[in-house]
């Protein structure tokens, strides 16, 4: 790109710790960046310049003392906005939670400033997350940098789109069913979802507490593993972080060596043609370079999604509780716009608060309510639980055959805006390739592997065995080697 | 989904919906519900649940208590406050 002297976030690092490059440089070529194209995008909710060139300012005066240390020296990170930093707001895209100013950085925040890292601001995403598009933002969709009337994916849109489009260098994203893979998938970038239990969910406003991991957004995979090295790892404040869980079980480094498994459930007449052809040539590249393929099936995948939305709905009907205007989100006030007389009683004033929850929320909690609800709960909740006991298992049996699963990680590149947003069950229905594999608890990272005719991207999706992500990091850098490269920032054109 | 469980899950959850919403929300809620019907399929005769993704027991550490510097900072954050100290409505007349 025309004005940028570095080609990777590692080469940022590299160049600011010999002393070659400012850390002020590089966060005011992003600023001008984001000033630039955001407009176009919708990828930020909070960006505040000065605060960003403060910090990095603060770099280059430690730089200057001769004190080069830290993995991110200098790199600017974008931030989904259910992750709370002191310095801006956190809003999960809600109306709940406008203004709302969090007392503490998340664990992950906070790892990525001690290592030398510059919060850039927050990223759009899906209200509280629940959603596979973006467009259920109280502040409006994030558009695809590879056209921008098509979605970004979500629910981390923002972040993915940031990348993509040369506005930050790494982001942040969460992933509960998807919510990293799918908008990687959709922008042309890298995204892991990391085994869970490895990166630690203190400050990242829940979902789905069974579900969520944060997980980072690259250009490349070197470049996220860089990322994830930072964030992962045990954390006090976590108790479902657990302290043996770092993510190193191997797997084969060597293409050679390594068995991989092709789930007949991912390549069905579902997805789309091109779709298919571009996870055949990389399987066929794969196999050229001395990997073996092994056929292997996930009969489950088809009940994945009614399973994965029980668990989330549930879930999230409880964890949203904390919504009331007590604990969180303004006072609700009496009236259609909850601008009226002060509430007479508890009840109304929780009712009159949670007015403020956007549509998708409203019929999740509700969803969530009646699975658990008195007479539905073993129908619903229970029966869920024990398919996901099952998922769980066929992974395991799979990983017996193979060393990673390859398939694709959408069945469409990114749809119009629009397209689904009048019919929630097809929108679900998106995360039919991700949803298994977080039920299970396993890695997956989503690589670029080609582009459709109309030159969207495609993406490959990788799994690992629990715990492997290193490996499977090692691994993802390998295919990606096969199938040319990382990639660069789109250059966008929208007549400005 | 009858309307009137839909007003009755709308109670439970403290969401007050309006017309509008409650009927498309009827709509919505039965297709949702009917396509998670799916599962039943499933034969899940002794299986156990998985509420969560792994059998790792939570750990724990020695109860003791760790300073924190700020709470004046976290009240700080609310609408209404005194020094230390929450604002609330009057409860008593």
């Amino acid at each position: 790109m025309a004005g940028q002297e570095w080609s990777s976030a590692r080469e940022i690092v590299e160049k600011v710790r010999a002393g070659t490059l400012t850390a002020t440089r590089v966060a005011q070529h992003y600023l001008e960046r984001i000033e630039q194209h955001d407009p176009h995008l919708h990828c930020f909710l909070d960006v505040r310049p000065e605060t960003v060139l403060d910090q990095a300012k603060e770099v280059d005066a430690r730089v200057e003392r001769g004190d080069t240390d830290g993995a991110l020296l200098g790199i600017p990170v974008a931030i989904k906005d259910n992750l709370c930093t002191t310095d801006h707001s956190t809003t999960c895209a809600s109306q709940i939670l406008q203004g709302y100013r969090s007392a503490d950085d998340a664990t992950v925040v906070r790892r990525i400033r001690e290592a030398g890292g510059i919060v850039l601001g927050k990223t759009n995403l899906d209200e509280f997350a629940m959603g596979a598009s973006t467009e259920n933002s109280c502040a409006g969709p994030t558009s695809n940098p590879h056209d921008l009337k098509r979605v970004a994916g979500g629910s981390s849109g923002g972040s993915a789109a940031a990348v993509a489009a040369g506005l930050a260098p790494l982001a942040l994203g969460s992933d509960t069913g998807g919510s990293v893979r799918q908008p990687a998938s959709f922008c042309g970038v890298v995204g892991l979802r990391p085994s869970y239990g490895t990166v630690s969910r203190y400050g990242l406003i829940a979902f789905a507490s069974s579900l969520d991991q944060v997980g980072p957004f690259a250009l490349n995979v070197g470049d996220a593993a860089m990322l994830w090295e930072v964030v992962a790892g045990p954390d006090p404040r976590d108790s479902t972080c657990h302290p043996l869980a770092n993510g190193d079980k191997s797997l084969p480094s060597d293409l050679s060596q390594l068995r991989v498994g092709v789930p007949r459930e991912y390549h069905v007449d579902d997805v789309e043609k091109e779709t298919r052809s571009v996870i055949q040539q990389c399987l066929s590249h794969l196999e050229e370079r001395g990997a073996t393929l092994v056929p292997v099936s996930l009969s489950l995948t088809e009940y994945s999604i009614p399973t994965y939305y029980l668990v989330v709905m549930s879930e999230a009907s409880s964890n949203l509780s904390r919504f009331d205007g007590v604990r969180y989100g303004p006072r609700g006030r009496g009236g259609s716009t909850g601008e009226g007389h002060e509430s007479h009683d508890l009840e109304s004033l929780y009712r009159t608060t949670r007015t403020r929850f956007g549509e998708e929320v409203k019929r999740r909690i509700m969803l969530g309510t009646y699975a658990l609800s008195a007479g539905y709960y073993d129908a619903y909740y229970k029966k869920a639980l024990q398919v996901r006991h099952k998922i769980r298992e066929e992974f395991e049996q799979a990983f017996e055959q193979a060393d990673v699963l390859l398939g694709p990680t959408t069945p469409t590149p990114a749809f119009p805006i629009g397209e689904k947003s009048q019919d929630p069950l097809e929108l679900y229905l998106c995360d039919v390739f991700t949803a298994g594999s977080a039920l299970a608890g396993i890695p997956g990272i989503s690589l670029p592997a080609g582009k459709s005719g109309d030159g969207l991207p495609i993406g490959a999706q990788i799994f690992g065995p629990r715990l492997s992500d290193r490996s499977l990091l090692v691994v993802a850098g390998e295919i990606e080697g096969c199938l040319g490269g990382g990639q660069t920032p789109v250059e966008l054109n929208h007549g400005s | 989904m009858e309307s009137t469980e839909v007003l009755r899950i709308s109670r439970l959850a403290r969401i007050d919906l309006d017309q509008d919403e409650g009927a498309r929300f009827a709509d919505q809620l039965t297709k949702i519900l009917a396509y998670f019907e799916k599962l039943q399929e499933v034969d899940t005769g002794g299986v156990s649940p998985a509420s969560h993704p792994t059998d790792l027991v939570a750990p724990v550490r020695a109860d003791r208590p760790d300073g924190w510097e700020a709470p004046r900072d976290l009240v700080a954050r609310s609408d209404g406050h005194t020094d230390e100290f929450y604002r609330v409505p009057r409860v008593l007349e």
